[in-house]
């Protein structure tokens, strides 16, 4: 069954401070759920298997969206079939990513169709079993580096403040 | 649509916060060539008008934005040190250059507790980011050393000491580069598992192989498995640097 990756954007949310006196047995903490809010019923994700190369393409690609500094990426990969137990279906033509890596976008997967009950059926099956990883700046910096020596980046997509110097930086 | 820019009356801010400044803000200590202190001041500055019910008149017409909120805030900071300048006495002038414990220890209890609703997110500097930096730069290790005393009163938001010690790691600083790795050592044995980690991405930041031994203790006793994660991810990386030389 494919891995399916989920950024984190907000820093440090996926995992919380034990215990929580006031938390019932079998529930979660709600702050996670930043991290899987829908938009337009759908939730993105890219397929990444098991191969933390892959995992790190897609994390620079992410960051390298961004419009602030490079920094870490943390993440989520989860087994798709956890989505066929909670009933949520994937797009099978979805759109490709927006992403500056044309062959990261092609690994852009949605998932579609996601009612509320779903989605906390969802978040309340990977948020206690799924621990967040992180691919961090340095790595983000250097796989960067590689992609633009690589021509793999349309360069309009990158919205990095220090993008000129990356790509001089790269270059030399 | 409508644009509030065009029909909102001035703010009456030349003489008021002129003198809530004088008063309140410690305006020797804002560097008015530093916008990270401006924003700092600024914070602080409105934190003490809301919570002392002073700020009814000066913003009942608020700023759009955060960047025209400090412009204002320039400004009028701009009249203050021309106002002092003409005023002050020779030894008033010297204790601008002095700071002062009390009000360090003022400006960053406050800066921390304007933060408390703050969000933050990854490849983002927040505002407070960027005032604890302005802090750093202007106050050295005694910045640093009253960001960890504040820090370890354990009546800060987790968040917020977690953007704290990144932000102190990622800071460009050398003289007080020692301090800011203590400090972040230190937090990977904090009572929290999110601190803890926080701590060890700062090291990551820092990219200092000098943090092994202590991550590599740390990650020995430790007891949350997502924060083990995060010492490994860390761990691989500063031995990386190490072998690398």
């Amino acid at each position: 069954m494919p891995k399916l990756f989920r950024a984190l954007l907000k820093k440090n949310k996926w995992f919380w401070d034990e215990p929580l006196p006031w938390l019932e047995q079998g529930d979660i903490p709600a702050d996670p759920l930043e991290h899987l809010i829908p938009n337009q019923f759908r939730l993105s994700v890219y397929e990444v298997n098991d191969d933390r190369s892959r995992i790190e393409r897609v994390a620079a690609a992410i960051a390298a969206k961004r419009h602030g500094d490079i920094d870490n990426v943390e993440f989520v990969v989860f087994d798709q079939s956890i989505l066929d137990e909670v009933g949520i279906q994937i797009d099978t033509a979805p759109p490709l990513g927006d992403t500056c890596d044309a062959e990261v976008n092609t690994w852009h997967r949605d998932m579609i169709n996601i009612s509320a009950n779903k989605l906390v059926a969802f978040a309340k099956r990977i948020v206690p079993t799924v621990q967040s990883d992180w691919v961090l700046a340095k790595k983000i910096h250097e796989v960067i580096l590689e992609s633009i020596r690589m021509s793999r980046y349309e360069w309009s997509k990158v919205n990095l403040k220090k993008k000129d110097e990356l790509q001089q930086e790269a270059l030399q | 649509m409508s644009n509030k820019a065009e029909t909102a009356p001035r703010r009456p801010h030349d003489t008021l916060i002129n003198r809530q400044l004088l008063t309140e803000a410690d305006p020797p200590f804002i560097n008015l060539t530093d916008q990270g202190v401006a924003g700092l001041a600024y914070r602080l500055f409105t934190h003490i008008s809301y919570t002392s019910g002073t700020a009814s008149d000066l913003l009942q017409t608020p700023p759009e934005t955060f960047e025209e909120a400090i412009s204002d805030f320039v400004n009028a900071a701009k009249s203050v040190y021309v106002l002092l300048a003409k005023t002050s006495s020779t030894e008033e002038s010297r204790s601008l250059q002095q700071p002062i414990p009390e009000t360090i220890e003022r400006i960053v209890a406050a800066l921390f507790d304007a933060a408390s609703d703050e969000e933050f997110e990854y490849g983002l500097t927040s505002q407070f980011a960027s005032a604890l930096g302005a802090i750093v730069h202007r106050y050295g290790v005694g910045g640093v050393e009253t960001i960890q005393r504040h820090i370890g009163t354990g009546d800060v938001r987790v968040d917020s000491i977690i953007e704290a010690l990144h932000t102190l790691a990622r800071i460009q600083h050398t003289p007080s580069r020692s301090e800011r790795l203590l400090l972040l050592l230190r937090n990977l044995f904090a009572d929290s598992a999110r601190v803890r980690c926080g701590a060890a991405l700062g090291l990551a930041y820092l990219d200092d192989p000098k943090a092994l031994p202590f991550l590599r203790q740390a990650l020995e006793r430790e007891s949350s498995s997502s924060t083990r994660v995060c010492f490994q991810r860390v761990l691989e990386q500063l031995e990386d640097t190490e072998r690398q030389g």
